[in-house]
């Protein structure tokens, strides 16, 4: 154990005493989580623009979300269209990955399983600078936008799938797939009765980090899009764009119910008790 | 001779399964990065990427560094690369810190950690570009910070103007990463035993003593790891610069310098600029990446994991 640098005691002066430091900085940044949320909401269902204390709503209405709500429904549906087709991509071709790099012990492994991580790091600009190349101008043209935005989200989402079924398959008993085998299963036989019910439980946290990824893209799909598609994040980018503050505060705090709503849903499907 | 071919076997296998993924990354980012990558060196002012959208190929393009020299070498350009770094540089170290004190007391604090837990995450499942709009109205000159300050305390004469200033791209990115840094730092004070704390207290020394002797030397190494990881992200990020910071004249960071040049391809054709900016931002996003995994791995002997959250 390496002893860490003293104190300097100068700093005992001006600090509040030690013990409420800790409490105190995280009651800041609970406010500060908490607060630009609330803030969004008043400002949805408020009828005047200037919200009480700048916080609370001053009148209620729920105009926006009348007038609008066939917009805002549209851009929902727009990211289902793009979300479910991800999470499915990246289950079918992220499982295969995530066992091979837990069973196997094969040349190149060290490789893949760094470049599991490369698109959680890597800029997504530049991703999507190369995807606009492949699917606007380049070669990949016919397949259209939507398909274009589907693989971008497949890709920037694909390790959040196979982390956590990484950690799964790893606490699973090589030896029950192995009793299987030698009892006459194929072995595509053996790892769907004795590995796939047991990682269920990632399964469903990894498509719901994926889905959570792909609903929340806004970076990678601002450069993908055309105007017939709107996600919720893009449409939430429009409305503030054009100055319809309110419209957008009222897309926001949708798009959030339906996003944090679904992985909330899914976490508790899981059943697990702290799905936080 | 059997165990050998069992070994070959394996391997095919492996490679099989992952074959669909590695095509995945091949054709989507690592050809295109590559072709970004030729083109930045390329001379021609040609439209497209060489063997993606244009005409060029590796025969046909002439190597040079201009796109580079002039990239790094613009006072605007230079500008936007030092303001990256330092939004980076500001928002990894607050978090830092943030991170050991909110992360502490959550670690000590397992009755209200899941609460709090919940409160801290919602950033990370919340679209990121709804964070940033709560943080511009949070801001903003009717909005609540300046509402307490103005017009209830009456400490200031004329609200505060933060949007299109530094300290809102720093604010918006800190609401960004936030749960990152808390959340990787309360899994590392969570490693440390309590039992070293009450070791330390029952010899005599203070809270304060036992803290900064006995508990944070264990987990600095994580909170280096855990700076870089924020520093990677914050770089890479741009949303918060989009819409808090007023615009292609205010403070613009690389990717948003590398958004807006995109967004204006067709009125200048400057694709070959383009394309060095990516590979700078790629470069020192992937450098970050290898410090990391190098601290992790050497430091930290990959007990930190979080990072998928």
């Amino acid at each position: 154990m390496r002893r860490g640098p003293r104190t300097p005691s100068a700093i005992s002066s001006v600090l509040p005493p030690f013990r409420w430091i800790f409490p105190l900085t995280t009651l800041g940044l609970v406010l500060f989580i908490v607060i630009p949320p609330i803030t969004l909401l008043s400002l949805s269902v408020s009828e005047r623009f200037d919200l009480a204390y700048g916080i609370l709503p001053s009148g209620l209405s729920f105009e926006m979300y009348t007038q609008w709500g066939g917009r805002i429904l549209r851009s929902i549906r727009d990211s289902l269209f793009i979300a479910v087709p991800a999470v499915i991509l990246c289950l079918l071709i992220g499982l295969p990955v995530a066992y091979a790099l837990v069973r196997f012990k094969f040349a190149g492994r060290g490789i893949v399983s760094e470049l599991v991580n490369l698109p959680m790091v890597f800029p997504p600009i530049v991703l999507a600078f190369g995807l606009m190349s492949l699917f606007k101008l380049g070669p990949l043209a016919p397949l259209g936008a939507w398909t274009a935005i589907i693989l971008g989200h497949t890709v920037v989402s694909i390790p959040f799938m196979i982390r956590p079924l990484i950690s799964a398959l790893e606490q699973i008993d090589r030896s029950a797939e192995e009793a299987a085998r030698s009892l006459g299963a194929g072995p595509l036989g053996a790892f769907m009765t004795v590995v796939l019910p047991n990682i269920v439980p990632s399964i469903i946290t990894g498509m719901a980090l994926v889905f959570a990824r792909s609903i929340s893209d806004f970076e990678i799909t601002l450069l993908l899009t055309t105007p017939e598609i709107s996600t919720m994040p893009i449409a939430i980018y429009h409305a503030f764009e054009s100055g319809s503050t309110r419209l957008g505060a009222a897309v926001a705090m949708a798009t959030n119910l339906f996003a944090v709503g679904v992985i909330v849903i899914l976490e508790v499907l899981v059943r697990r008790a702290r799905w936080w | 001779m059997k165990a050998f071919s069992a070994q070959r076997r394996e391997t095919v296998t492996a490679w099989l399964l992952v074959a669909p993924f590695i095509a995945l990354l091949l054709i989507l980012l690592l050809v295109p990065f590559a072709a970004i990558l030729l083109k930045s060196v390329s001379s021609s002012t040609a439209f497209g990427l060489p063997y993606l959208s244009g005409q060029e190929t590796l025969s046909s393009i002439v190597p040079t560094l201009s796109n580079y020299a002039l990239v790094l070498n613009d006072p605007h350009n230079r500008e936007v690369i030092v303001r990256t770094l330092a939004i980076s540089v500001v928002v990894a170290t607050i978090l830092a810190v943030v991170g050991i004190a909110v992360g502490y007391y959550m670690a000590r604090r397992p009755r209200i950690a899941p609460a709090l837990s919940a409160i801290v995450t919602y950033p990370s499942l919340a679209p990121a570009i709804t964070i940033i709009f709560g943080i511009l109205w949070f801001i903003s000159s009717t909005g609540p910070i300046n509402h307490l300050l103005f017009q209830t305390l009456e400490w200031i004469n004329e609200p505060l103007e933060l949007t299109g200033t530094f300290a809102a791209v720093v604010i918006g990115d800190l609401a960004l990463f936030a749960t990152i840094s808390v959340r990787m730092t309360a899994s590392l004070f969570e490693m440390v035993d309590v039992a070293l704390e009450d070791a330390s207290s029952s010899l005599g020394a203070t809270e304060r003593e036992t803290f900064f002797n006995i508990v944070l030397p264990l987990v600095l190494p994580g909170v280096a790891a855990i700076w870089i990881f924020v520093f990677i992200r914050t770089m890479v990020a741009y949303v918060a610069a989009l819409i808090l910071g007023g615009g292609s004249k205010g403070v613009v960071v690389l990717p948003l310098e590398i958004f807006n040049r995109i967004q204006s391809l067709g009125i200048s054709g400057t694709m070959a600029q383009i394309c060095a900016f990516a590979v700078v931002l790629a470069v020192i996003t992937l450098l970050g990446r290898f410090l990391y995994v190098l601290v992790v791995r050497r430091l930290f002997r990959g007990t930190l994991s979080v990072e998928a959250l």
